[in-house]
C-alpha cells in the first residue's frame, strides 16, 4: 500500500466522520461508534460523489482531482452541522452505567473477540484474492475498470445505442444501466492505488462492514441498550455468514443497501423517540442515497420515506392516509392496464395478472410453491442467517406489548413487515420465482433488510428502565416521545 | 438425583436429535453390520500417474486433461446395504476437489459422479443416499477423481501428489453418526460462484445444522423448563441462553467454513505481488486469450468495438472484463439488438471456445446456425478466433 492509497483512505473517512462529530455535539452513550460507524460508510460514499462530479476528465488521477473538493465540502459541512446543532441547544441526555452480572459481560467480550478475529480472516481473505463473484465483474467493476484504465469517463449505453455509433466514446455491456455509486469508489480508490489492483479496490467493502457494526452499536447504544446487550447484538449481526461472504468475496452493492437501509432506520428510529431532528436529516440522507446503489434501493428507500412520513403525522392521521394511498393504488390496479406513477422507477403498469415495472420487467402473477419452499429453507434450513428468522417471530410474539406499546417501534415493525412482504410478494406471486427457487437473489435482497430486523429484535430486548432520555422538545411528532 | 435425571435426559434428547440429523434410523445397529474395506493399492489409476506405495496409492501426476481417476471393481455390491461411505487420503492437496464415480450393474454404460468433501489428512464419511440420488442398485465400480477447484484454483499450481490410503463402505449403524455429522456440518467446501448468494456449509446433502439446533434448541427448552419447575419463573432467560448456545454453536462451525476457505486463498495467494496474483486466475486460459486478443485488436480509445462470443457464458463475460478497457460487448446481444448492415465497419469479433461459432474458410465467414457474418481473420489458434467485420461495399 503506498502513501497516496492511505491518505486516500484517511481524506474518504474524515469527510465522512468530522461532519457527523459536527451532527453529534451532544454526549449520547455510543456517540463515538456511531460518529466512527457512520462517518466510515456517508465518507465513502460521498467520496464516490465527488469523485464521479469533478474527476470525469481524469480519473488516473481520480483522487488527486477530487481530494480538495472533498476536503472542502468535509471542512464546509462540519461547520455547518456544528453551528446548526449548537443553535438547537440541546442537553445532553446521559445513560445510566451498565448493571449487568458478571457471565453477559464475559459474553460480549468474547463476543467482541470472535468478531475481531471474523473481521482479520476477511480482511486478509479480501486483500489476497482477485475479485471473484460473478456480478463484482461482470456488472459492477466493469465501469470503474474501463473508467479508470481509459483515464476518463466514458457514457454506457445500450447495445442498440453503442454499437451504430461508432466515432463516440460510449461502452455498453450486459450491466450498462447498473447505477455507477460503487463504482466510483472503485475509481477513487484505484487512482490511489496507482494501477487496478482488485483487492485494494475492493477493501472498501471491508470498512463497510466495520462502519455497519459501528454504526449499528452506536445507535443502539443512543437508543437505548446497554453495552453489553449492544456488543452483544453487534456479534449477531457481524456474525451473520452471509453478511460476511459478501466481505470476503466483495464487489456486489447489496451489503451497501442494508447497511444504508438500517442505518436509515437507525437515525428515523432516533428522531422518533428522542425528536433529534439531526437524525431525521440523516434518515433522509440514508433514503435518498438507496437508489443510487442499487435498482432495489429505490423501493426501500419508498418504502422508508412513507414510515418517515406516516411516523410524522398525528396517529389519527396515519391509517386514514394509509388507507387513501393503499386506496389508491388498489384502484390503480383494479382497473387495468393503467398507470401508477412511483417516482423514480418510472411508470408501473398493472393489467390482468400483469405487473410490469420498467427496472425489473414484466412480472405474470401466479402462485410459485416452489418459491414459497425456497424461502422458506432460505430463511430456516440453509446456514445463511443461523437462527436469525427461527428467533424472529418467538421474540416478538414474547414482547408483543413492549411492540405495542412504542409508537416507533410499531412503525418499524410495519415497515420490515410491509419489505418482506413485498419480497415475498416478488418471489412467490410474480415471475421472479425463479430467483428463489435458484436460491440467486432471494437471500441477498433478503439481506438488504436483515440490519433493520436485528434492530428491531434489539430494541424490544432492551431494558425499559435504561430508555433513553428525549432530547428536543420543541417540535417533531406531535406526542410524548416513546419510552419503550 | 435431580441432576443426574435431567443430563440423562439432555443426553438422550441430543442423540435422538444428532441421530436423527445424520440420517441414522432409530432401527439401526450400533454397528455396522455389513462392510466393505479397501486399500489404496486396490485401485489402478486411469488416469493420471499413480504408484503402490505399501497398502496405499500414490498419485504423483496428473492427466494432461488436468485430472486424475483412480478406480477398482466391486463384485456387484447393493447400494442399498453400504450407503456410508469412508475415504482417507493423505497431503491430499486443498487446490484439488474429489469426485466419487462409480457405475452401477443397469447401466454399465453410464458413470455416476457425486462431490465429496475435501478429504484433508484424515477420514471422512459420507452417506451417499443423501450424497447421490443414483447411489442404487448395484455397484460394479467405485474410483475417486481429483480436479483443480472449479473456477477458483489455477489449474497450473493446482496439483501436488498425494495418497489414496483406505476406503470403506459400511451398512447404517449408530457408530457412523458422529463423523457423518463432523464431515456433514464441519466438513471443507471451496467457495464457488453461488456463495454469495447462499452459504453452504459442510457436505453437500447432508442434514441442515440451523435446523436441528433450532429443533434441538426448542426440545432442550421445553425438557428444562418441564424438570426444572423453579426455573420456569424465568422463562424468557432461560430461552434466551439456549438460542444463545445454539447460534454460537452455529457460529463456531461459521468461523471454522470461512477459515479453511481462507487456508485455500492463502495457499494460493499468500507471499506475492499483485502483479503475480494477477496471473494467478483460475481461468488463466481466458487471461490468456485475452492477452492474445489486444495483440490483434485497437487500442482502447480508438472506438473500434470489440463484439465477443463463447459457447460459455461465463468465459465470454470472463473475456469481457479482462478485455476492459477494451470497447467489447456480448455478440449474441449485439445480433440481437442491430442488424449487421448497422455495425461499423472495423468491428472486431473474438471467439473464444466455442462448437457453435465456427469460420468457413470456403466463403470466408463466421457461421451459427442462420446466422451469417461476413469477416476477415486476423488470428486463429487453439480455442481462439480474432476476426474483423466485412462490410459489403454499398
Amino acid at each position: 500500500m503506498t502513501t497516496a492509497y492511505l491518505l486516500a483512505w484517511f481524506v474518504a473517512i474524515a469527510a465522512g466522520t468530522l461532519p457527523m462529530f459536527g451532527l453529534s455535539v451532544s454526549m449520547h452513550a455510543g456517540r463515538t461508534a456511531t460518529v466512527c460507524g457512520y462517518g466510515i460508510v456517508l465518507g465513502m460514499l460521498l467520496t464516490a460523489a465527488v469523485t464521479a462530479l469533478t474527476a470525469r476528465a481524469d480519473t488516473a488521477q481520480a483522487w488527486v482531482q477530487a481530494a480538495p473538493w472533498l476536503v472542502a465540502f468535509a471542512v464546509t459541512a462540519t461547520a455547518a452541522a456544528y453551528w446548526m446543532q449548537r443553535r438547537a441547544g440541546r442537553a445532553a441526555p446521559s445513560l445510566d452505567g451498565d448493571d449487568v452480572g458478571y457471565w453477559p459481560r464475559l459474553a460480549a467480550i468474547v463476543a467482541l473477540a470472535s468478531l475481531i478475529w471474523r473481521g482479520s480472516i476477511l480482511a486478509s481473505e479480501l486483500l489476497l484474492r482477485p475479485t471473484f463473484p460473478w456480478d463484482a465483474w461482470d456488472a459492477w467493476a466493469v465501469k470503474s475498470k474501463t473508467w479508470y484504465l481509459l483515464g476518463h469517463y466514458a457514457a454506457f449505453v445500450p447495445p442498440a445505442e453503442w454499437l451504430p455509433r461508432a466515432g463516440a466514446d460510449l461502452y455498453s455491456g450486459p450491466a450498462w444501466a447498473y447505477p455507477s455509486t460503487v463504482g466510483w469508489l472503485q475509481v477513487w480508490f484505484a487512482s490511489a492505488a496507482g494501477d487496478w489492483i482488485e483487492p485494494l479496490v475492493n477493501l472498501p467493502w471491508f470498512a463497510l462492514w466495520v462502519g455497519l457494526l459501528l454504526g449499528h452499536y452506536g445507535q443502539w447504544r443512543a437508543l437505548g441498550l446497554d453495552r453489553t446487550r449492544a456488543l452483544i447484538f453487534v456479534y449477531l449481526l457481524g456474525s451473520l455468514p452471509l453478511l460476511a461472504v459478501h466481505v470476503a468475496l466483495a464487489g456486489y452493492a447489496d451489503l451497501w443497501v442494508a447497511t444504508i437501509f438500517g442505518f436509515g432506520v437507525l437515525a428515523w428510529l432516533r428522531w422518533q423517540e428522542q425528536g433529534d431532528r439531526a437524525q431525521l436529516a440523516l434518515a433522509l440522507i440514508c433514503a435518498a442515497i438507496l437508489p443510487s446503489l442499487k435498482f432495489e434501493g429505490m423501493i426501500w428507500c419508498l418504502t422508508l420515506v412513507a414510515t418517515i412520513g406516516l411516523g410524522a403525522l398525528p396517529p389519527r392521521w396515519r391509517w386514514r392516509s394509509a388507507l387513501i394511498a393503499a386506496a389508491g393504488l388498489l384502484i390503480a390496479a383494479v382497473i387495468g392496464q393503467s398507470h401508477a406513477l412511483f417516482a423514480a422507477i418510472g411508470w408501473v403498469r398493472s393489467g390482468t395478472r400483469i405487473v410490469d415495472v420498467p427496472v425489473i420487467g414484466s412480472l405474470s402473477l401466479s402462485w410459485h410453491t416452489p418459491a414459497a419452499v425456497g424461502i422458506a429453507r432460505s430463511l430456516f434450513v440453509q446456514s445463511n442467517w443461523h437462527l436469525l428468522w427461527w428467533l424472529a417471530g418467538p421474540i416478538v410474539a414474547w414482547r408483543w406489548r413492549s411492540l405495542r406499546a412504542s409508537d416507533s417501534l410499531g412503525l418499524c415493525a410495519l415497515l420490515l413487515l410491509g419489505c418482506l412482504g413485498l419480497l415475498v410478494f416478488l418471489f412467490v406471486f410474480t415471475d421472479a420465482a425463479g430467483w428463489a427457487e435458484s436460491y440467486t437473489a432471494v437471500n441477498r435482497l433478503v439481506m438488504h433488510i436483515t440490519p433493520a430486523v436485528v434492530t428491531l429484535l434489539a430494541l424490544l430486548l432492551r431494558e425499559p428502565r435504561v430508555a433513553p432520555i428525549p432530547i428536543r422538545t420543541d417540535a417533531g411528532p406531535d406526542r410524548p416521545p416513546d419510552r419503550a | 438425583m435431580r441432576n443426574l435425571r435431567l443430563a440423562f435426559a439432555l443426553i438422550l434428547l441430543w442423540l435422538l436429535v444428532l441421530g436423527t440429523a445424520a440420517g441414522i434410523p432409530w432401527s439401526a445397529a450400533w454397528s455396522p453390520r455389513a462392510m466393505v474395506a479397501l486399500n489404496g493399492q486396490d485401485f489402478r489409476p486411469l488416469v493420471g500417474v499413480g504408484v503402490e506405495d505399501g497398502t496405499s496409492l500414490g498419485i504423483g501426476a496428473v492427466a494432461t486433461e488436468g485430472y486424475a481417476l483412480q478406480t477398482t471393481s466391486l463384485e456387484r455390491l447393493r447400494a442399498a446395504d453400504m450407503p456410508i461411505l469412508r475415504y482417507h487420503f493423505e497431503d491430499f492437496p486443498r487446490t484439488l476437489e474429489l469426485v466419487l464415480v462409480f457405475r452401477r450393474a443397469d447401466a454399465p454404460g453410464d458413470v455416476q459422479t457425486a462431490a465429496m468433501p475435501w478429504p484433508g489428512d484424515g477420514s471422512v464419511v459420507v452417506d451417499l443416499r443423501a450424497a447421490s440420488k443414483a447411489w442404487r442398485g448395484e455397484i460394479t465400480e467405485l474410483g475417486f477423481a481429483e480436479y483443480p477447484t472449479t473456477q477458483l484454483v489455477p489449474p497450473s499450481i493446482a496439483f501436488r501428489p498425494f495418497r489414496l490410503v483406505d476406503v470403506g463402505l459400511q451398512s447404517v449403524a449408530w457408530n457412523a453418526a458422529p463423523p457423518l455429522l463432523l464431515s456433514g456440518w464441519f466438513g471443507y467446501r471451496p467457495w464457488s460462484q453461488a456463495s454469495i448468494n447462499v452459504v453452504a456449509q459442510g457436505a453437500e446433502g447432508s442434514a441442515s445444522m440451523p435446523l436441528a439446533l433450532a429443533l434441538g434448541g426448542a426440545l432442550t427448552f421445553g425438557l428444562l423448563a418441564w424438570l426444572r419447575r423453579e426455573w420456569r419463573a424465568r422463562l424468557p432467560r432461560l430461552a434466551l441462553l439456549v438460542a444463545m448456545s445454539m447460534w454460537v454453536a452455529l457460529d463456531v462451525c461459521g468461523l471454522d467454513d470461512l477459515w479453511t476457505k481462507h487456508k485455500l486463498t492463502t495457499s494460493i495467494y499468500s507471499g506475492k505481488s499483485w502483479q503475480e496474483r494477477a496471473r494467478l486466475q483460475p481461468d488463466e486460459d481466458v487471461a490468456g486469450f485475452a492477452q492474445l486478443t489486444r495483440q490483434y485488436v485497437a487500442a482502447a480509445g480508438s472506438g473500434q468495438r470489440v463484439l465477443v462470443a463463447s459457447d460459455s457464458v461465463f468465459k465470454m463475460l470472463r473475456l469481457i472484463y479482462f478485455l476492459l478497457p477494451l470497447n467489447a460487448a456480448p455478440l449474441d446481444s449485439a445480433l440481437s439488438d442491430v442488424p449487421v448492415p448497422s455495425w461499423p465497419a472495423d468491428t472486431a469479433i473474438v471467439i473464444c471456445a466455442s462448437k457453435i461459432w465456427y469460420y468457413d474458410d470456403a466463403t470466408s465467414t463466421l457461421r451459427a446456425g442462420a446466422k451469417i457474418l461476413p469477416v476477415t481473420p486476423l488470428f486463429i489458434g487453439g480455442e481462439l478466433g480474432v476476426y474483423r467485420l466485412r462490410q459489403a461495399a454499398p
